[in-house]
């Protein structure tokens, strides 16, 4: 019984490493209508950057962390800007900007791996105390990881609801000729929303770093099944969806990896999508920008 | 009396709390011309979409040929020899004129093992097809595009390419759903007499039209519809003198 | 020296084979089928289990069933198993999913697949993978050279019957119907056309090529493990089949053989990696990327982009339809008399 409260207390850590990842990619998704294969390979780049920033160059922790958070942000924008909008501009099929987005992934996971090698390395916050939260024994890094999380979640959901940004972002993913239309300057807002989703991407490869004794590229190659599990369970395009998502992936996975095989955490995540696609393409929860759950079709 | 080759009956269908066709029932005489007018958003595009078997109406039948076509998916629809035309030009782009022709008819060459295997017996029939399609592309006046793609094509020949292509496919009943919109004034005319000397010959049209004039010299009966329902029946000169239909335009 | 060519001849070979399998589904048919090499690696393992006989209890590899087959029969086995997987997945996938959500539901059960068995190693040697998979007709041969004259000539067979059977498919009325399929599907399904029955065959028959190509490479180098059919390997393929000239056979070749044998081979005799293994391996990824992004940009269409159709045969006169007068085969006059009614 103790190794599932346990599992259950690691799946709630999961989870917030997730949500951080999800919300941020399921908004570039909703904004841009783009599925981004490259979100986890920038993930760990951000892992990457801070061991490099923090341990190679001796920049304090914080330092280290927040450089290495604005380095993958611009890199999103640059990335959306200089390589996305172009050929989207040419009106180029849906399917070529996937494999676009798949080869400047594979691209960056290579080169990753030519600067700093295949070798793995380590990266950790907060120390290993443990403190007992409600039968949960979870260490002070783990605390942290949820407290980011919930941090975070807090601030989209102000950001959304309460700024004029927020709403213009919702405005550009629901029709982005109406928005235009009515006075909001798409391609600002949508730097804006890459910055953020950016930003959201670096934070949680950061987190998914802490959380693994030790990373390497395909620390965050394998991630991306988990990640996709919790977009489409929450519906594409619902930042809300894939916090929920995220929860069940999260804490449903790890019962799996405890209860059949270690490995099991990506299959019953991915069994868990392809349900969720045959029979509920619009996600669990219905998305913020239209009943199919956006995405073309 | 007539003869009935295609007639919704009561037709409904509600997009949540939208009512985008309302018991809609009309009648169409084989061997007609008839026109099907309105404003936008009165459900004439959706009605077709029924008909056609893209579309599902929460109730109603549509019938073809005395078949109960409603719950056809497209496909079969076409098969019964119904055929329809878009709104937005819906040509293959990068595929050629005389490719886009060639697709529509039913071909020998389609089954798998023929296809791969039999080359034999498919390929007199390519051939026929294709003088065939270049004929057609000749009386539309595309034949000297024939290899160019379709996609490459203006406004007004891709309507003539699509009906031309229609034609292939040895239809009973063409629906041309707004075959004008956005065609120069010179192809208008050429596609109305196109359209004449085909009913001519014995094909039965429905023409979805915003533009009365061409609906004027084209068609015999005329429906009209408005926010869903079948508003009323008649020929051009009738319906100008009909309250409800100049009320429905104004509004 | 030799050898190596060889080798290189070999994989030529067996990876146009995945290259066409993916021309057949992603190039004409235009499916975001992204799954494709898991049957590249059920195709091998198929061979492999149907050629190696039955795992023995001190033997250091575990996996299931197990049967001694001569050559040609685990090949012939694996385009059937690789077929049928095929059929099921196209069947589960392609009846309503599209664009998006096709390319990860493929990438899903690819990966649901491929996790299952790496973490079971008693199923088909989990991440040891199986090794000591026989060669075929190895005995006819008695150096290592000829019997890689021989296996390079079953190779370059079984890729010349593949290249047949697309280019048949391609230009046939089939192929035609797969175009028009992609190009506009709306537009087909008036003109009669079922998408989903033109999808299932492209995706049955690609299974089936790619299931080969698995097979023969399980049997050149004789092991095989989880990596040569993992997630990453979609991209290489995609790439030859993009670069080369996508819905293009030859392109598919030309494809093959720039990314496969010039960039995969051919860093490795560079200076500078030479010794540097790991490098040369991550330039090489790169360079395909970069290669990809930059023909999407610069040549979308490949370096030998689809060919427009030709007739052979000159236009003979018209086969008059009974009862009406024939006509002559100059298509230029607009009042010619129609002859169907």
């Amino acid at each position: 019984m103790s190794l599932f409260i346990a599992s259950t207390g690691f799946g709630i850590v999961v989870a917030s490493i997730l949500m951080i990842a999800s919300v941020g990619f399921t908004l570039q998704w909703g904004v841009s209508n783009v599925l981004n294969l490259a979100y986890v390979d920038l993930m760990i780049l951000a892992a990457y950057l801070d061991y490099s920033f923090h341990q190679q160059m001796h920049l304090t922790s914080s330092l280290a962390i927040v450089l290495s958070v604005i380095v993958v942000a611009l890199a999103s924008v640059a990335f959306n800007q200089f390589l996305l909008q172009p050929f989207v501009k040419r009106g180029i099929r849906f399917f070529y900007l996937l494999i676009i987005a798949f080869s400047a992934g594979t691209i960056l996971q290579y080169a990753i791996q030519a600067i700093w090698g295949p070798t793995f390395f380590n990266i950790a916050v907060g120390g290993n105390s443990t403190y007992s939260l409600g039968g949960l024994k979870l260490t002070l890094s783990q605390l942290i990881i949820i407290g980011i999380a919930v941090g975070s979640m807090i601030a989209i959901h102000l950001l959304l609801t309460q700024t004029d940004f927020g709403r213009s972002m919702r405005a550009v993913a629901i029709n982005p000729m109406l928005a235009q239309c009515s006075g909001i300057r798409t391609s600002w807002v949508l730097n804006a929303s890459w910055f953020l989703t950016g930003t959201m991407c670096g934070i949680s490869g950061l987190v998914l770093a802490f959380n693994t004794a030790s990373f390497d590229v395909n620390t965050g190659a394998v991630f991306l099944s988990e990640l996709l599990a919790a977009v489409v369970l929450g519906g594409i395009g619902s930042p809300y969806g894939a916090m929920v998502g995220s929860i069940i992936v999260g804490v449903v996975a790890e019962w799996a990896a405890l209860l059949i095989n270690p490995f099991f955490n990506v299959v019953v995540a991915l069994v868990a999508l392809v349900v969720t696609l045959l029979f509920r393409p619009q996600g669990l929860v219905r998305s913020l920008t239209s009943s199919t759950g956006g995405g073309t079709s | 009396m007539s003869d009935t080759i295609l007639s919704c009956d009561a037709v409904s269908l509600a997009f949540g709390g939208v009512k985008a066709v309302v018991e809609a029932t009309l009648e169409i005489e084989r061997g007609s011309v008839t026109g099907l007018i309105g404003p936008n958003g009165a459900g004439k595009s959706t009605l077709v979409n029924i008909i056609s078997g893209h579309l599902r109406p929460d109730s109603g039948r549509a019938l073809f040929n005395g078949a109960d076509i409603t719950s056809f998916p497209p496909y079969q629809v076409a098969r019964t020899g119904l055929i329809r035309t878009f709104q937005l030009s819906s040509e293959f782009p990068w595929m050629t004129l005389l490719e886009n022709m060639l697709v529509a008819p039913r071909q020998i060459g389609t089954s798998f093992g023929k296809a791969i295997f039999r080359k034999r017996s498919w390929i007199d029939q390519e051939y026929e097809l294709l003088a065939k399609a270049r004929e057609y592309l000749s009386e539309f006046g595309l034949i000297s595009l024939e290899h160019e793609y379709a996609g490459n094509l203006s406004g007004g020949q891709k309507r003539l390419l699509e009906i031309a292509r229609a034609l292939m496919a040895d239809p009973q009943m063409l629906i041309l759903d707004e075959p004008m919109a956005g065609v120069a004034g010179v192809l208008i005319d050429r596609i109305v007499d196109h359209i004449i000397q085909l009913g001519g010959r014995g094909l039965t049209f429905l023409v979805i039209e915003h533009d009365l004039e061409v609906v004027d010299r084209l068609c015999e009966t005329v429906y009209v519809m408005a926010q869903g329902s079948v508003l009323s029946r008649g020929t051009m000169a009738e319906l100008r003198q009909d309250e409800r239909v100049l009320e429905a335009y104004l509004d | 020296m030799t050898g190596f060519l060889l080798t290189i001849g070999v994989y030529f070979f067996t990876e146009l084979i995945l290259v066409l399998s993916a021309n057949l589904q992603l190039g004409l048919m235009g499916m975001a089928n992204l799954g494709f090499v898991l049957f590249l690696g059920m195709g091998a393992y198929t061979t492999a289990i149907f050629s190696m006989g039955p795992a023995t209890s001190d033997s250091l590899q575990h996996y299931f069933y197990g049967a001694a087959l001569p050559f040609p029969i685990p090949l012939l086995l694996a385009v059937a198993v690789g077929s049928l997987l095929g059929l099921v997945m196209g069947l589960i996938a392609l009846y309503r999913m599209r664009g998006h959500y096709l390319a990860i539901l493929t990438l899903a059960i690819l990966t649901i697949v491929w996790t299952i068995v790496d973490g079971f190693p008693g199923f088909l040697g989990g991440d040891n993978g199986l090794d000591a998979i026989p060669q075929p007709l190895a005995s006819l041969t008695t150096t290592y050279e000829s019997y890689q004259v021989v296996f390079l000539c079953i190779a370059a067979f079984c890729c010349v019957v593949c290249f047949w059977f697309n280019e048949r498919f391609f230009k046939s009325p089939l192929g035609r119907m797969a175009k028009a399929v992609r190009e506009n599907e709306s537009a087909a399904t008036t003109l009669g056309i079922n998408p989903f029955r033109v999808r299932l065959l492209a995706t049955v028959c690609g299974s089936g090529m790619a299931a080969l190509a698995g097979g023969l490479l399980a049997e050149y180098v004789t092991v095989w493990g989880m990596q040569p059919w993992s997630y990453a390997e979609i991209f290489p393929a995609a790439a030859a089949m993009i670069i080369g000239g996508r819905a293009n056979n030859w392109g598919a070749a030309l494809g093959t053989f720039a990314t496969f044998v010039v960039v995969g081979q051919g860093l490795g005799f560079l200076p500078g990696f030479s010794n540097n293994p790991e490098l040369s391996y991550s330039i090489q990824w790169i360079l395909y990327g970069v290669a990809l992004i930059g023909f999407l940009w610069f040549r979308p269409r490949g370096f030998i982009p689809e060919p427009k159709p030709r007739w052979k045969r000159a236009p003979s006169s018209v086969i008059a339809s009974p009862g009406s007068t024939p006509l002559n085969d100059q298509p230029t006059s607009v009042d010619m008399a129609p002859a169907h009614e």
